[in-house]
């Protein structure tokens, strides 16, 4: 009896002490969290392809993990990352009949280092001859000392270096290959470049014309179809922009390797074999050769054309060991998820799976936090991790009890109107000034869905060094209204806006994908009507057709998403060489000394100057009104009340990222362009 | 729920045929033309699942025991109307669908306190499960979640039978107080001995309804068991997951009603095929036909025969002890004709029990919309309007329906409560006017 009757009282209280005991253990693990932050993201299991963030998570994991070799800092100034330093220079290689003359060419270039001491004037860092060749290395992209040491050595039997571009048909490069190692004349072919698989252009020093006809015995398809090869240029000697990235000793990948030269050598060369849409995927796509130098502590880049930006396309681009890039020579998703490479971040991969991902710091001793991302988090999954705080992120933001705590990211890209200023109406400056008047940013960003931020009217990304944050125009009807009418629309009560033979009317090409365009461009209509202008919308189904209209200017004006770029070249937007049909000057904008300005700002090498040249573009092209910035995209998580964020984040903030939970922003200078001394010849 | 109809003996090997049954029934599924044979799983991960939910039941099912009998027991020695009263509010307690109960538990525990289902939780840091007693806490807390849900409704169900059975069982109270005996051994000696066959049987029939308690419970808390495997299963309805559950299941249970046997005392098994139909586990057989079934109506024929014959054994056997009292011979001694005599002693108690029956099976048929709502949503649509919007909130069918039910259960505790009273009231009226042993 006893034994029984202590059983049947003692198990409901032995369970009841044993789940009171668990619970309280359980709460108490979980609330004494201290190691790391747990975000809850809808999103399912992402590829964390490092190139090709499909999400402003994934772009911000990838930040953690991988290091470039230039990382845009926290001010939106160049920090070193792989990259200790960087700089310009310009190398000139002119080919001569014999070495002996290439010799006296450098003889005579060594006189000029006289009493006057041309080099220094020049900028002339080194003259060296190899076989027929002499190579001159200036310390100055842009210096005017090549024309002048060119002139010194033209007197000599130069040999014409010329450009020739090959075009096929078929695909080029095995029928390429063939010919380099089957002709004798192949080694006139200074430089290869190849545009696609099906073109190339290539530099030859000296005569061309027995190596045409050897490329066409190799290259034709056949006799009635033979390759397209024309020349595009002759030249006395090559220039080409070079640039030299010292990488920081000492660093090394998560699996323990160190990182060179070379991991970074073997990233450019495999996303140059890809066509992935890179940002700055043209100045990639600039690059002539690539070189690990010094024991792999130096990359050399020289540049098949001067493009001033050309630099940034190294900006945020994460660096992968060559040895895993050899490994996956054609990676698929498949392999970032199964085998994901190593970073060289301050945080490394420590596990994953399809629910979760941990990342792990990678130096514990600088109390940095680890992430711990649940993907496919459902809203009950997330309501939970609320209610017991087991979580600290919560992204996208799901709960409207956490308003309050909302983070919002950097913007990745904006929404603006482009007018086409060949319309009968649109190519009036005060016209389109009106329109602007006339647009109310604000009611269009309280109406629509998504978190949605003020766009300034600059032409570039907001949060660069060479940002101007350029007012936009307020709302103001009544002044749209009066700048219109004394434009030649004046509007008769409630009627259309109208000149004397037609009321002002336009086309508003809107993307037809997405429900966000669809929205504002109907409630642009809405706001363009209440200055009397008929606006018809007209939808194009898809990113080709777009393209397709836009560079046959077919359209009056356009609704198109910005992407963000770190980039100051804007010459294939707004210069006149552009302006052509199948140009991608789709504006319409002709103004030479806007073009002098885009030129000028394009060739910049040095990005202290960009700035100035910035304001300067600005002030010339903003007054033409050539576009309508209405709003930029921001992705929001919101943050639980547990989150212990190193820096205070009060209210909305748009420049909020996973980095900030890591620790101050890191204040490292801005690495030095270094002006190399003059060097006295050996 | 088995407290809405009539208990009654169960079958002589009743582990055994609940296993055959799960097997027949486990083949009659894979009758059913183009398979899927695609399990998604391996058999170490399908045993580790039957384990997990073994210990969930089993440990439910002595909870609800103990706790039936301490309250039982408890009010045993209170006054005969308060004894009642504990007794109608245990079968109030049975009568409430357990979907509402999962997801009201829910809802105050993580909702409003705020505190945590291991099952439930996101990904923790790894970092975090450094002592062993944390590990160990948090695997306690996974398993002991479950079964603590899993014993409401089962101590509802077995309070009620304490003290009902109670009543059946020689009372043995005044003898032993005249020999002096102890209050407590008086209670907990000689009236529980008295009563440990009668609730072995109530165990055993528990269990059968427990398996579909346990993959309502399972399918909410996301316990990687048996129950969440059969949920999956009955909303995907691939044919051979349903034949290896209903399989596994009757092992289980067959596995628990062995386990019971060691319960001391013995009552007398019944004879007969019904006997052997009757102690199947029906509801659970019915969801998973129900998978396989388009037409509305078929749908709730299924539910009504999986109700019919789970009680048919109770109700004949009710019947024969009333029909064996009813002084037919005497009667037939005045020479009435047997029309007269039916009239006369048997057609008002057997529309009694018509009635009664009719009362039960409605009560059941209540909550086992329940049941079925809750594990298939998509049966919802298959309701008569005021039905489908008295059981919407229960149909929990996506996660956002799920996390609102977390925010704010009243909509679920309304609606259950509503289920549980209607329910309640019937088999009330069921027994006023189910006819008294003679």
């Amino acid at each position: 009896m006893i034994l029984a009757r202590t059983f049947i009282l003692g198990f409901p209280l032995l369970v009841a002490a044993a789940a009171a005991w668990a619970v309280h253990e359980s709460r108490i693990s979980r609330m004494n969290r201290t190691e790391g932050v747990v975000v809850m993201l809808s999103q399912n299991e992402p590829v964390l392809n490092p190139f090709l963030p499909a999400t402003e998570v994934e772009q911000e994991i990838t930040d953690l993990v991988h290091e470039p070799l230039i990382r845009l800092g926290a001010v939106g100034t160049l920090q070193p990352g792989f990259a200790e330093f960087w700089r310009w220079s310009q190398d000139v290689t002119c080919w001569f009949a014999d070495e002996a003359t290439a010799r006296k060419a450098q003889e005579l270039l060594h006189a000029q280092l006289g009493e006057q001491n041309r080099w220094a004037e020049w900028h002339l860092d080194s003259v060296r001859v190899q076989e027929k060749r002499l190579l001159l290395s200036f310390t100055e992209p842009n210096s005017a000392g090549v024309q002048q040491a060119f002139e010194v050595v033209a007197g000599l039997n130069l040999k014409p270096v010329v450009f020739w571009r090959i075009e096929r048909r078929t695909p080029l490069r095995q029928s390429w290959g063939q010919f380099m190692a089957g002709s004798s004349l192949a080694g006139q072919i200074q430089r290869v470049w190849f545009d696609g698989p099906n073109a190339c252009e290539i530099v030859v020093a000296g005569d061309s014309h027995k190596l045409l006809e050897d490329m066409h015995r190799f290259l034709d398809i056949s006799r009635e179809e033979p390759a397209a090869i024309h020349p595009l240029a002759e030249v006395g000697a090559l220039s080409e922009p070079v640039l030299d990235l010292d990488i920081r000793p000492g660093q090394h990948w998560h699996d323990g390797t160190p990182a060179t030269a070379d991991d970074a050598k073997a990233t450019l060369e495999f996303l140059r074999g890809n066509d992935w849409p890179l940002p700055n995927r043209e100045a990639l796509s600039n690059i002539q050769t690539l070189e690990s130098q010094n024991n792999g502590a130096r990359l050399h880049v020289s540049f098949r054309r001067r493009q001033g930006t050309a630099l940034c396309v190294f900006v945020n681009l994460p660096i992968l060991p060559a040895e895993w890039l050899r490994a996956h020579p054609a990676a698929q998703p498949a392999d970032f998820m199964e085998h994901a490479p190593p970073g060289a971040g301050t945080h490394r991969i420590a596990a994953r799976d399809s629910q979760s991902l941990m990342l792990a710091p990678v130096q514990q001793d600088k109390g940095m936090p680890g992430f711990l991302f649940n993907f496919s988090a459902s809203p009950l999954m997330t309501q939970i991790g609320m209610r017991t705080h087991a979580v600290d992120l919560v992204w996208p933001a799901a709960d409207q009890t956490y308003l309050e705590q909302l983070r919002f990211t950097p913007p990745r890209q904006r929404l603006v109107v482009l007018w086409n200023t060949r319309h009968e109406a649109l190519q009036h400056a005060r016209c389109r000034l009106a329109l602007a008047l006339a647009t109310d940013k604000d009611a269009l960003i309280s109406a629509l869905p998504g978190r949605l931020g003020h766009a300034d009217a600059s032409l570039f990304a907001p949060g660069l060094w060479f940002s101007t944050l350029a007012e936009s125009q307020p709302f103001q009807l009544e002044q749209a209204r009066k700048i219109l009418s004394e434009a030649g629309w004046p509007r008769a009560d409630a009627g259309p806006a109208r000149s004397q033979d037609r009321p002002l009317r336009f086309t508003l090409l809107v993307p037809g994908v997405d429900a966000l365009h669809k929205r504002t461009a109907d409630l642009l209509v809405a706001q363009w009507q209440q200055l009397g202008v008929e606006v018809k919308i007209e939808h194009v189904p898809d990113a080709l057709a777009l393209s397709q209209r836009l560079h046959e200017h077919r359209f009056d004006a356009v609704l198109l998403d910005q992407r963000f770029e770190v980039s100051w070249d804007q010459l294939p937007w707004w210069h006149s060489s552009q302006a052509k049909p199948g140009g991608s000057n789709f504006c319409g904008i002709a103004d030479p000394q806007i073009d002098l300005i885009l030129e000028a700002l394009a060739a910049e090498y040095d990005p202290e100057q960009v700035p100035r040249r910035v304001r300067e573009l600005e002030s010339r092209l903003l007054p033409l009104h050539p576009l309508l910035t209405l709003f930029t995209t921001h992705d929001e998580a919101a943050a639980m009340p547990t989150l212990r964020e190193k820096r205070s984040a009060r209210g909305p903030v748009s420049d909020w990222t996973l980095q900030t939970l890591t620790g101050p922003p890191r204040l490292t200078p801005t690495a030095p362009l270094i002006q190399l001394q003059l060097r006295q010849p050996e | 729920m088995t407290s809405l109809q009539p208990i009654s003996l169960p079958p002589r090997w009743l582990p055994l045929r609940l296993l055959l049954g799960g097997i027949i029934f486990a083949g009659v599924l894979l009758l059913i033309p183009r398979h899927d044979w695609m399990l998604h799983t391996s058999l170490s991960g399908f045993l580790v699942r039957c384990g997990s939910s073994l210990i969930v039941l089993a440990v439910g099912l002595l909870l609800a025991l103990c706790i039936g009998v301490i309250v039982g027991l408890r009010a045993r020695q209170m006054a005969q109307r308060m004894e009642r009263f504990i007794a109608l509010l245990g079968r109030a307690l049975a009568c409430v669908p357990v979907v509402v109960l999962v997801w009201g538990g829910l809802g105050g525990w993580i909702g409003r306190l705020g505190w945590p289902v291991e099952t439930l939780m996101p990904a923790q840091f790894p970092d975090a499960h450094d002592s062993w007693h944390t590990l160990l806490a948090q695997a306690l807390w996974k398993f002991l979640a479950p079964a603590f849900i899993l014993a409401l409704p089962l101590a509802g169900e077995m309070i009620h039978a304490v003290i009902v059975d109670g009543r059946s069982v020689l009372d043995l109270d005044f003898p032993l107080r005249a020999r002096g005996v102890p209050r407590a051994s008086r209670l907990w000696l000689h009236h529980l001995r008295l009563l440990l066959p009668l609730l072995r049987v109530r165990l055993q029939s528990l269990c059968l309804i427990a398996s579909v308690y346990l993959i309502i419970i399972e399918d909410a808390l996301h316990f990687l068991g048996w129950g969440e495997w059969m949920a999956q299963s009955l909303r995907a309805g691939v044919a051979p997951r349903l034949a290896i559950g209903f399989a596994s299941g009757g092992a289980m249970l067959a596995l628990l009603c062995l386990c019971l046997q060691v319960l001391p005392g013995r009552l007398k098994c019944a004879g007969g095929f019904v006997a052997t139909l009757a102690w199947q586990p029906w509801l659970l057989w019915a969801l998973g036909a129900q998978a396989f079934v388009a037409s509305p109506s078929l749908l709730w024929i299924m539910l009504w025969i999986a109700v019919f014959v789970s009680g048919s054994a109770g109700w004949i056997q009710a019947w024969n002890r009333i029909e064996a009292k009813i002084p037919v011979e005497a009667a037939r001694v005045f020479g009435p004709s047997p029309g007269m005599i039916w009239r006369r002693h048997i057609a008002g108690l057997q529309f009694r029990m018509l009635a009664a029956w009719i009362c039960s099976v409605l009560a059941q048929t209540l909550t086992g919309i329940a049941a079925a709502c809750a594990v298939r949503p998509a049966l919802l649509e298959k309701l008569c309007a005021p039905l489908a919007k008295l059981y919407r909130p229960l149909a929990i069918a996506s996660a956002q329906d799920a996390a609102h039910t977390l925010a704010d259960p009243a909509a679920l505790l309304l609606s259950g409560g509503g289920i549980a009273l209607a329910s309640l009231c019937l088999i009330q009226v069921s027994r006023i006017v189910q006819p008294r042993n003679l």
